[in-house]
């Protein structure tokens, strides 16, 4: 007797439901492999730790951690894809049963085919968990502004690029060692690119990537990333690699054709739609928000002082007055200028590429004029870390110590540079109110002056990241920190008792030492 | 043992050709290929950016390696005579000349960032070889002891398809450790050192892992053997690291005001760092020069054009500078622990005028070099009125006048031995009409110098070569010193057309200027390079730079200590 073995024939397509069944089996192997497991522990570990190691997770700007999430994902999920997926269509190499893979009822093609769509519950899981991110921090933190979905999106679709990929290169050639070096090529392309491509550009944006970030955190109305056509991007070039990858296992027909059009068309418009730069009236509006941050901003007065903060910033105003609370605080009532302004603003130099950061200044000074604000004291976009507390607490103090605004005493140009030299009691009591106004200032001013200790010694303090513009030089500095680690009260009282001599001008700061009972410095001032 | 190692080598040819070579080979050639690609491109990458390269090439290296101890014949193997031990040795043994070359291609593709002097472009700071390397060997022994403990699980002898995923596994956990336990620091950190212990004892316990389980007998005697030399090397790796750095003091800028001012009238400051009160360094940095309306005029941007500084926003501040003489941390840097006085040029008179002069009539330029010099001097004098050891140092356009201040150095400061280095004028010309036009008319450098500088010399006569020898003159006790290269092309372009020649050849200039100045009785000690270049002190050149199997850096170290040393010239002045 003999039996007639009737292989099904490729273009009679192999049964759908056996081409689901072997995806919902690898999928669960790829869920369950030790790479897989480590890559969403390690990620999630890193989110979570970003609360407690990063102090400015606590204060998160959604439009930039949605960025930064979806690169987390690529690397990690992404590269648990690439690796695992590419394993398993090698498995049955390794394993030495390809022969016998030719006489099962699934043909090649329909296996690689079952090896892509093994990928979607992991890109499922990425999709969740960067949800949960964002909700989690807008839910427990005072977060600003608003994630892009789509920014977000392209985490899950990068892990699905680069699953593809790894199928692709399972099938192309049978060593293990392709996949974890493309991974490899993949990071180096990560920390190379831009600075290969002279800080990005629009081409950057050819990378699973992206575009580069911003110097700093902008309102969310600014941002302009093309994340929409991009995530096209990403999904119409995963889809390409499906389909090379099940056209090497064989495949064909026209639903492959069309499959294969259809990702390539995806990926053609969303790569042209992504180099274009941003329109001309989002060129404008950014133009106009850093040079006139008055006219859109939202303001809030809480006692004697206004803060304007930039549309989906306003929750940091609490945090903004601790700090300004605690350096008034300390200033006897007669000094207190009657209005102390905080203005939110941005310094973004390619939104304006025509003007000089002097010519900026000078803008913010027109714009507080015109707002009728003058001498409003500059905050950015970044908040939570010490840096930035004690950033806003020295501009306030100096303000109440000499009455002068920032700039005021200095020409533009120089302010530019080195900001305004503090000498003198002055020096000392700004350094002073700096460190004494939360616990986050004084790491801030400990921080700050760390950074100067290669350069000129003392401490600078910087309104937004790119002006410094108060400077208090080391043996003023000397004589704060001898005061911050006095009792708190009795150099408060001493403060409080000698206001007058200590914000005089000709105050020196051996004079100022022996106000307030600490060891002067052996070295005298760069003060002249 | 003995009958090991007659095994071995037999086994050496057989092994070599039962190796799947490829992953390996893969590996060893995309590594140097990450770090190629941006050198090729000209990319100008910090520190970081290169040492994640090379961490990302030292972890495709180890990746390659996971697939040596590979053998399909795996399940034949339990009954051969030789050890697992052995044969993974060996098989590692094999590997491991691909792996060393592969890695110093990486490296030195890594720390070429120095080659091309691109203007303006800052170099690469010097790459941390060693603890790089370090890391590479603890990944590379990561992957081995993955793979061996691979072996010991599965019988199919792919071991390698265990170990890759799981070596990148591992370094990925690697880079997100938190900072108390962190790895993967950037070089600049200050826990920088400590992590590398933490690498030591990682690759430590690697290849003890690497050993236990390809370890199949039962003596402990290799083990034993292996532990106590594991120990040995981390004890070695943990002394040899580098003392931690000191800190390095602060600079400080002093404005002293009074007449002094920049070339646009304004503001004028110098910079100060407080080290040894002994031992001072004025350093009189370039800054250009210039002697008419068009190179004069205030034009560019940040305070300077395209000849000279103009004002005190423009030119470099010391702490700018971390590379080179500015390198204050470098072990090999003769002046780490001296206190400095650092003289920015904003005055287009290379420290030497003191005048108004107007070039057009909406042009009036205050070339007060030799009044902010003078106030530079006066702080030294009395902030260092103890110094012993002071050294005149002049950069470019600065060094023309730096035998003239060391001069002054030492009518201020008679008890002090003074060293003057001056870097890179050799070539400026004792030319008459140069001396009258430009040091005596445009600057007025010849009325305000000091009295034994121009002393029985005409305003014609009175040329920067004659500087030192005047000097030497006045203070025989000054050690006087030149640095060029033979054909420096910046050095003295200003000053071309009072030069003999067309085009003048600029080191027999160079020659007949120390040949006059020794004629005139002064003992000059010479430093010639060879080549076209041109920086010095901003770089890590300054370390490197060895002409006639000596090095610049211990040429003056010798100087400045007092013995004499004999002058440096190239050989083949032309080649670099």
């Amino acid at each position: 007797m003999t039996t007639t073995l009737t292989r099904p024939s490729s273009s009679e397509a192999a049964p759908r439901r056996a081409v689901l069944a072997l995806a919902r089996m690898e999928s669960a192997r790829l869920l369950r492999h030790p790479v897989t497991v480590a890559a969403t522990l390690l990620l999630a570990v890193s989110w979570v730790s970003s609360w407690f190691t990063i102090a400015t997770t606590r204060y998160p700007v959604l439009q930039e951690l949605d960025r930064d999430s979806a690169m987390g994902m690529m690397v990690l999920l992404g590269g648990a894809a690439l690796v695992t997926g590419n394993l398993a269509v090698l498995r049955t190499h390794r394993d030495g049963t390809t022969g016998l893979s030719q006489v099962l009822i699934l043909p090649d093609h329909a296996r690689t085919l079952a090896h892509l769509l093994a990928l979607l519950p992991l890109t499922a899981i990425g999709a969740v968990l960067i949800a949960a991110r964002m909700a989690l921090l807008a839910l427990l933190a005072p977060a600003a502004g608003r994630p892009d979905p789509y920014e977000l999106a392209a985490g899950p679709a990068a892990v699905l690029l680069l699953g593809a990929l790894g199928v692709l290169l399972g099938r192309l050639t049978r060593s293990a060692v392709a996949a974890p070096l493309a991974l490899l090529v993949l990071l180096a392309a990560l920390v190379a690119l831009e600075p290969i491509t002279n800080g990005g550009g629009t081409a950057l944006w050819l990378a699973p990537q992206g575009g580069a970030a911003l110097e700093m955190p902008v309102p969310a109305s600014l941002m302009a990333r093309p994340a929409g056509p991009h995530l096209a991007y990403l999904l119409g070039l995963a889809g390409l690699l499906a389909t090379a990858a099940v056209l090497r296992a064989g495949a064909r027909g026209a639903r492959v054709t069309v499959a294969g059009a259809l990702a390539l068309a995806c990926a053609v418009a969303g790569g042209t739609a992504q180099l274009s730069s941003p329109g001309r009236d989002v060129a404008a509006a950014r133009a106009s928000v850093m040079k006139h941050p008055s006219q859109h901003e939202t303001c809030r007065e809480l006692g004697n002082v206004t803060y304007c903060a930039f549309e989906g910033f306003g929750a940091w105003i609490p945090a903004w007055d601790t700090v300004v609370r605690a350096v008034v605080a300390r200033v006897p009532a007669p000094a207190r200028t009657a209005r102390l302004t905080v203005r939110q603003r941005i310094a973004v130099p390619a939104f304006d590429s025509a003007s000089r950061p002097g010519q900026l200044l000078d803008a913010w000074r027109a714009d507080d004029a015109a707002a009728g604000t003058p001498g409003a004291v500059g905050v950015g976009t970044h908040w939570g870390d010490g840096a930035a507390a004690a950033d806003l607490a020295a501009q306030v103090a100096y303000r109440l110590v000499t009455g002068n605004r920032v700039g005021d005493t200095v020409e533009a140009s120089q302010a530019d540079r080195d900001g305004t030299v503090v000498c003198g009691g002055r020096g000392v009591l700004v350094a002073w109110l700096t460190g004494q106004a939360t616990p986050s200032a004084l790491t801030g001013l400990h921080h700050r002056a760390e950074e100067s200790r290669g350069e000129r010694g003392g401490v600078s303090f910087y309104e937004t990241h790119l002006f410094p513009t108060v400077h208090v030089p080391a043996p003023e500095l000397a004589i704060a920190t001898q005061a911050l680690s006095r009792p708190h009260a009795d150099i408060a009282a001493r403060v409080q008792q000698s206001w007058p001599t200590l914000t005089a001008p000709d105050t020196t700061a051996a004079q100022t030492a022996q106000l307030l009972g600490v060891p002067a410095p052996a070295t005298d001032t760069a003060c002249g | 043992m003995r009958m090991r190692l007659a095994t071995a080598l037999p086994l050496l040819r057989s092994t070599a050709r039962a190796i799947t070579w490829w992953p390996l080979l893969i590996g060893a050639a995309l590594g140097p290929a990450i770090l190629l690609v941006p050198t090729a491109l000209d990319a100008t990458l910090t520190a970081t950016h290169v040492t994640t390269l090379t961490r990302i090439a030292a972890t495709c290296l180890a990746l390659g390696a996971a697939f040596v101890l590979d053998d399909p014949a795996a399940r034949s193997t339990p009954t051969v005579p030789t050890s697992r031990l052995a044969r993974n040795l060996l098989r590692t043994a094999l590997a491991v000349p691909i792996a060393v070359l592969s890695w110093a291609l990486t490296l030195s593709l890594a720390s070429a960032g120095d080659a091309p002097l691109a203007a303006g472009a800052l170099p690469a700071a010097a790459l941390p070889v060693g603890a790089l390397t370090l890391e590479a060997a603890a990944l590379l022994a990561i992957a081995l002891a993955l793979a061996t403990l691979a072996q010991r699980r599965n019988t199919d002898g792919h071991a390698g398809v265990v170990a890759a995923p799981a070596t990148l596994t591992l370094a990925g956990a690697a880079w997100l450790l938190p900072h108390p336990v962190a790895l993967t620091l950037s070089p600049g950190d200050p826990s920088w050192t400590q992590s590398h212990h933490r690498w030591a004892v990682v690759l430590a316990a690697a290849l003890i892992l690497f050993l236990w389980s390809g370890y199949e007998g039962r003596s402990r005697r290799l083990v034993t053997v292996a532990i106590v030399l594991l120990t040995a090397g981390t004890a070695f790796t943990l002394r040899t690291d580098p003392p931690a750095p000191v800190a390095t003091p602060a600079w400080t800028q002093i404005v002293p005001g009074g007449d002094c001012q920049c070339a646009d009238g304004t503001r004028f400051s110098f910079w100060e760092r407080q080290a040894d009160p002994a031992k001072v360094v004025l350093f009189l940095n370039g800054g250009g020069v210039c002697w008419d309306a068009r190179m004069c005029a205030f034009t560019g941007s940040g305070g300077k054009n395209d000849h000279y500084n103009w004002n005190d926003q423009s030119g470099e501040r010391p702490y700018d500078q971390n590379a080179g003489f500015f390198d204050l941390t470098h072990p090999g840097n003769p002046f780490a622990g001296y206190s400095i006085v650092f003289v920015s040029s904003c005055t287009g008179d290379a420290h030497l005028g003191d005048t108004a002069q107007t070039y057009s009539p909406t042009l009036t330029v205050q070339h007060r070099g030799r009044v902010n010099g003078a106030a530079a001097l006066d702080h030294l004098a009395s902030r260092y009125p103890d110094a012993t050891q002071v050294v005149v140092i002049g950069k470019t356009a600065g060094s023309v006048a730096a035998p003239l201040y060391g001069g002054l150095v030492a009518d201020r400061l008679p008890r002090a031995r003074v060293t003057v280095f001056g870097a890179q004028s050799g070539a400026w010309p004792d030319n008459p009409g140069f001396n009258a036009e430009v040091l005596g008319t445009a600057w007025g450098a010849y009325a305000a110098a000091p009295a034994w500088a121009v002393d029985g010399l005409g305003v014609r006569e009175w040329g920067v070569p004659r500087f030192w020898s005047q000097t030497a003159r006045h203070a025989p006790g000054v050690v006087l010193s030149r640095f060029d290269y033979a054909f420096d092309p910046a050095a003295a372009v200003e000053v071309t057309r009072w030069m003999p020649g067309d085009p003048p050849d600029l080191l027999s200039i160079i020659d007949a200027n120390e040949a006059a100045v020794e004629r005139a009785g002064a003992t000059l000690h010479s430093y010639t390079a060879p080549g076209k270049r041109h920086g010095l002190f901003e770089l890590d050149r300054f370390y490197e730079l060895e002409v006639g199997g000596v090095r610049l850096t211990d040429w003056l170290t010798r100087l400045v200590n007092g013995n004499q040393p004999s002058d440096v010239r190239c050989d083949t002045c032309d080649q670099e």
